[in-house]
């Protein structure tokens, strides 16, 4: 009977773990597109005022989350040791090795890389706005839908755990 | 001597790096690249050929490197050239992009000419004895840059002296991480990047100068503004492209610093680097 109510508790336990996790995970989501987004302000800012080179605009993801700097400290890395010839590549590079950002985020910077030192300073400011553009979009959309998600993600968590559990005993 | 020898590695393609390493620094005065020819490289022995192709790709892959990846940050290239870190100098052939009436930059790149930059300290002493304005001449790539940036150096060494240099094109005073790569000197600054017109005015206004440099006067424009600069109680050093005082007095471009006798010296640089001067004429 005691292994029964421990395998319950465990099995509640686990469901319960699994819908913090997603809605934690969703909470990242959000907080490394803010990042991605307040950067890409920082990008256009710097462009325009100091007309800074690639590597510049990839020191100011050190403002921001750490998994932001690290991506672009590697980006950097590898422009630096020249194993890759563009931005682009570069970035591709970073995320075959193993990059572990939400879909929308690494998406953000796959845009960002593709037109990021392609353009004279009028056509790459022009494309880090529209990056900005919809970068804004996706954070607006997971903002607009935080508190449901979350809420849901928890209490699915909660139920689920709670009904096998209920089932188990 | 000081050479940025890896800067200059670094912005050849990986197949030619060894090559132009083995003639080293003291030897290899320019790497030549054209599309679909071999590469040169120009010693002071003598130009060698090397066996590999130039292609598109080894083309691009130098100005990708020597911009930092940032065509924006490159605005130089308009102007046919940019300067690799280290000042090594790129010359930029090929198809130029125009709107309205001016070249912004290149849709496809044909020819690169990178020049090593070197700097041999004290070359400059004996003309820093020199009283007054003094005008450097010299054909390309005879040392015109390399003798005005120790001149200056070593004039503002001299008491009471202090220098303002306008680097229009970075190579003077070349800067890396925030740190000047050639010693510097005495008291002696330095304006980079900004156009000389611009730049006369900021540190004639600013800085409190005895003496102002300026590289390679090339257009009636620079020639304007160092008149413009003359005779305010500041020395003028300059550079420009001429072999002799003839050439440079038959030129029409340099003709409002002739005839204004805004210069007292004219330093004349020889194909071997040493020079002599003469006093120059109203």
């Amino acid at each position: 009977m005691i292994q029964k109510w421990i395998g319950a508790g465990l099995v509640f336990a686990g469901c319960t773990g699994a819908g913090f996790l997603k809605a934690s995970a969703y909470r990242r989501e959000e907080r490394l597109l803010a990042d991605t987004y307040r950067l890409l302000e920082q990008m256009e800012n710097e462009l325009s005022f100091r007309v800074s080179d690639v590597y510049t605009l990839c020191d100011l993801s050190r403002n921001f989350s750490k998994e932001l700097a690290s991506f672009y400290d590697a980006v950097k890395e590898n422009l630096l040791n020249q194993s890759a010839d563009t931005v682009s590549k570069a970035m591709e590079i970073v995320c075959r090795e193993g990059n572990s950002f939400p879909q929308s985020v690494y998406e953000m910077q796959f845009l960002l890389g593709q037109t990021l030192g392609q353009y004279d300073l009028d056509g790459q400011l022009r494309e880090i706005s529209s990056v900005k553009e919809i970068c804004r979009q996706k954070l607006t959309a997971l903002q607009d839908n935080r508190e449901d998600k979350l809420k849901s993600y928890q209490t699915l968590g909660l139920c689920a755990g709670a009904a096998l559990a209920l089932m188990l005993l | 001597m000081y050479c940025h020898w890896d800067s200059l590695l670094d912005v050849l393609p990986s197949r030619f790096r060894a090559e132009a390493d083995k003639q080293g620094k003291n030897t290899l005065q320019e790497f030549r690249m054209r599309i679909h020819k071999p590469a040169l490289m120009v010693t002071s022995k003598g130009t060698i050929s090397l066996k590999e192709i130039v292609t598109p790709g080894d083309l691009n892959f130098v100005i990708q490197i020597a911009s930092r990846y940032s065509p924006w940050a490159a605005a130089t290239m308009a102007k046919g050239y940019l300067t690799a870190q280290g000042a090594h100098r790129i010359g930029v052939c090929g198809e130029a992009v125009v709107k309205n009436g001016e070249v912004t930059g290149f849709r496809e790149i044909t020819s690169l000419c990178i020049r090593v930059a070197r700097d041999f300290p004290g070359i400059g002493e004996r003309a820093s004895k020199l009283e007054g304005n003094i005008l450097l001449l010299g054909p390309p790539a005879w040392g015109k840059t390399t003798l005005l940036r120790d001149l200056l150096r070593q004039i503002s060494k001299q008491a009471g002296q202090c220098v303002g240099v306008v680097d229009e094109r970075g190579e003077l005073f070349p800067k890396a991480n925030g740190r000047f790569l050639f010693p510097l000197g005495g008291n002696l600054d330095v304006v980079s990047l900004c156009p000389k017109a611009e730049g006369l005015d900021m540190i004639l206004r600013t800085m409190g100068p005895t003496c102002i440099g300026v590289d390679e006067v090339t257009s009636a424009a620079d020639c304007d503004a160092l008149v413009k600069a003359g005779w305010c109680g500041v020395r003028l050093i300059a550079t420009v492209h001429a072999k002799s005082l003839h050439d440079l007095k038959t030129r029409p471009v340099y003709k409002p610093l002739i005839e204004k006798g805004l210069f007292d010296w004219a330093v004349i640089l020889h194909e071997d680097k040493s020079y002599h001067w003469e006093r120059m004429k109203l």
